[in-house]
């Protein structure tokens, strides 16, 4: 899944844990973006040619993201990936206008043909999963796990997290969120009972050129990065609907408190300046 | 998760979270704990002059208070408690005699009716996987009555993830103890009578698409025993008779309830449908159409539209020339073959855990409206006018 993946669970045979394992691969090879074989590869592929069709799971998830961009105004969109053709945050330029605006050109949900189960994407399209996939596998893996046994544990994938039931001892998971400057740090512990806990940030991959701060993540209405939040964190009765909310607040900027208190969810925000908000808690210094 | 209210747009992705493979399931315990209070006001209207023959004319005025807890208890069980009190007062329709010119007119019941109900019961639901099990007994009290219930719901998820079964089983045995019953005032009242009701209901809920979601039902219910109303009377030849119905009821209803997520206009559309006919022959109808528009991030207002209508039971009519051969009366407007509607408006503000609710109703029936023809209007027909507050809490 691209970062590191925890795995805790108790109650339950060893070989469940295989399954489990077993799961995340599937995931992995369907959907990576990386992978030659892929079906997100075949996806990207087909561009510009006949319509898809597609598998049930597969189209469940583009539903599902077209709900997301709908609700987010636009700004949860699969389609944002082609955006990195133009922004190269490890050269330390700005992008070159041209090219930049040809990238633009082939980005918005709104372009795409979706018609369940057929997809045709444009020529230039590409979708990347991965901005729900982790969060969907996480779901997945934690149902699974409850399924065949497990009384307790908890999925966590690279900082998406779905709880499968509680410690042993009956309390809820203790979860560190960290600090978005100083990675090593514990910027808040919250405490998880249920569903499903997510954190988008600026964590790395941005640029600074002239004192200015270009976070990695872009705005797909723009084509520009976005100002806002440090990381937002969001819990919720699935991962998959805490990591919509938590991405979807990153690429708000000013407008992420908004759209948190409209979901509703129990929300941490940590701003550009360290300062905490919302209402995600306990909260501990 | 179906005890929570969520706002419109989360409603929204979680619909679409649920459509994808295993995450129904993942979702499914997701049961929080929660607590209601909601107090109503709900008001009958006088009888108009025209259709009236006694000096009372008000009817009831119910006063409603109710709470509702639910707590999970560990990771598979959540309890859940309900309670409800309501205090009544005013004057219920006694009996329809023939007015001056042959029309029917309604005489209420002379003193003014107090009585006061008491509901509690309790719940308790089992989540194991796919299936849920719930079981619960409530009991109900007032002045002259008891009633004692229970109840056994067997959810099940379809291998599909996108559809359930859910099976339900109920029983209540209720005892009616009629203030005066037997006595030298009303010696025809009965002094004691109980009636007991089994109910069983199979529905299907399945997700249709992102945005959509139907719910259809069956249930049956069978009542036996005391079904008549001991306060009520029916005029038969000009003399005054006990109200007198079958002592046993078959009931079958059939209901189909469709919800559809407009994303564009941040709306919802809750279309539902209920037919209900029964041994007694009443054929009865029901449409309910509601609109939940979102209004900025707190607000959601919905304004509904209800309308009903049914065909009279068999032995049922405003005032009897001669007594029927079966022996059985009854000029109960509920009875009646009549049509009516209701105008709602709801408002409701989500603030984090907390959400407050506000809600009119408007109740008009009317003979004139009922879907089938129908020569005599019961005079007892109510209108009224309900409004209430609501405030509830998650944790």
């Amino acid at each position: 899944m691209g970062s590191p993946c925890e795995l805790r669970v108790w109650g339950c045979a060893a070989e469940v844990l295989t399954a489990a394992r077993a799961e995340l691969e599937r995931l992995e090879a369907k959907y990576s973006r990386y992978r030659d074989d892929s079906l997100t590869t075949r996806i990207n592929r087909s561009a510009g040619s006949a319509a898809l069709a597609l598998d049930a799971e597969t189209a469940g998830l583009l539903d599902y993201a077209q709900q997301a961009w709908q609700q987010s105004g636009g700004r949860f969109d699969l389609s944002t990936g082609v955006l990195r053709r133009a922004w190269d945050f490890k050269s330390g330029k700005l992008p070159d206008p041209a090219v930049l605006a040809t990238a633009r050109a082939c980005v918005g949900w709104q372009k795409l043909e979706w018609q369940r189960p057929r997809l045709r994407l444009p020529e230039g399209m590409e979708l990347d999963f991965g901005g729900l996939v982790k969060e969907y596998a996480a779901d997945r893996v934690a149902a699974l796990l409850r399924e065949r046994g497990a009384r307790g544990g908890m999925v966590d994938l690279g900082g998406d997290i779905a709880v499968v039931g509680p410690q042993p001892d009956g309390s809820a998971w203790r979860i560190g969120i960290r600090d978005p400057r100083r990675r090593e740090a514990a910027l808040a512990v919250i405490e998880l009972a249920r569903g499903g806990l997510a954190t988008s940030g600026d964590y790395e991959r941005g640029m600074s050129i002239a004192g200015v701060r270009y976070s990695h993540l872009l705005d797909p209405l723009s084509g520009q990065p976005v100002r806002g939040a440090a990381s937002v964190s969001v819990a919720a009765p699935l991962c998959l609907l805490a990591g919509t909310a938590s991405t979807s607040a990153m690429l708000m900027g000013e407008g992420a408190e908004a759209w948190l208190r409209d979901l509703g969810l129990p929300w941490l925000l940590v701003g550009q300046d360290a300062e905490l908000r919302g209402s995600l808690g306990p909260v501990h210094s | 998760m179906a005890a929570t209210e969520y706002s419109p747009k989360l409603q929204a992705l979680l619909l679409s979270a649920l459509a994808l493979p295993g995450l129904a399931q993942a979702a499914a315990r997701e049961d929080d704990g929660f607590f209601v209070v909601r107090a109503s006001q709900y008001a009958e209207d006088a009888v108009p002059a025209e259709q009236l023959a006694s000096a009372e004319d008000e009817r009831y005025d119910i006063k409603i208070l109710q709470a509702r807890l639910s707590l999970p208890v560990g990771r598979s069980f959540s309890l859940g408690t309900t309670l409800a009190y309501e205090s009544m007062s005013g004057a219920s329709p006694w009996f329809v005699e023939a007015g001056d010119d042959g029309r029917p007119v309604q005489v209420l019941s002379g003193a003014t009716i107090e009585d006061q109900r008491r509901d509690a019961a309790v719940d308790l639901r089992w989540y194991g996987g796919r299936h849920q099990l719930a079981l619960s007994a409530g009991v109900s009290v007032e002045d002259d009555y008891r009633a004692l219930s229970g109840g056994l719901e067997w959810l099940v998820e379809m291998p599909d993830e996108h559809s359930t079964l859910n099976f339900g089983l109920g029983y209540s045995d209720d005892r009616i103890e009629p203030t005066e019953g037997g006595s030298a005032r009303f010696p025809t009242r009965p002094a004691q009578e109980s009636k007991s009701s089994y109910s069983a209901v199979v529905g299907f809920t399945t997700i249709i698409n992102a945005r959509s979601q139907w719910q259809l039902a069956v249930s049956a219910t069978r009542l036996d025993g005391f079904l008549s109303d001991p306060y009520k009377l029916a005029s038969v030849d000009g003399a005054l008779v006990q109200d007198a119905r079958p002592d046993s009821r078959w009931q079958l209803a059939l209901s189909s309830r469709y919800r559809h997520r407009f994303t564009g206009l941040d709306a919802s559309l809750h279309a539902d449908y209920r037919y209900f006919l029964d041994e007694w022959e009443v054929n009865a109808h029901t449409v309910n159409l509601a609109w939940h528009q979102d209004l900025g991030d707190y607000l959601t207002l919905t304004p509904s539209v209800r309308y009903y209508s049914q065909s009279q039971a068999y032995f049922y009519q405003a005032y009897y020339r001669t007594a029927r051969e079966d022996g059985f009366a009854s000029s109960d407007y509920r009875l009646s073959p009549y049509g009516a509607y209701t105008l709602g408006l709801s408002l409701r503000c989500e603030l984090g855990d907390a959400a407050i609710s506000l809600a009119a109703e408007r109740y008009d029936s009317q003979a004139g409206i009922a879907a089938g023809e129908v020569r005599v209007e019961n005079p007892g027909l109510v209108d009224f006018t309900l409004f209430s507050l609501g405030v509830e809490y998650r944790y």
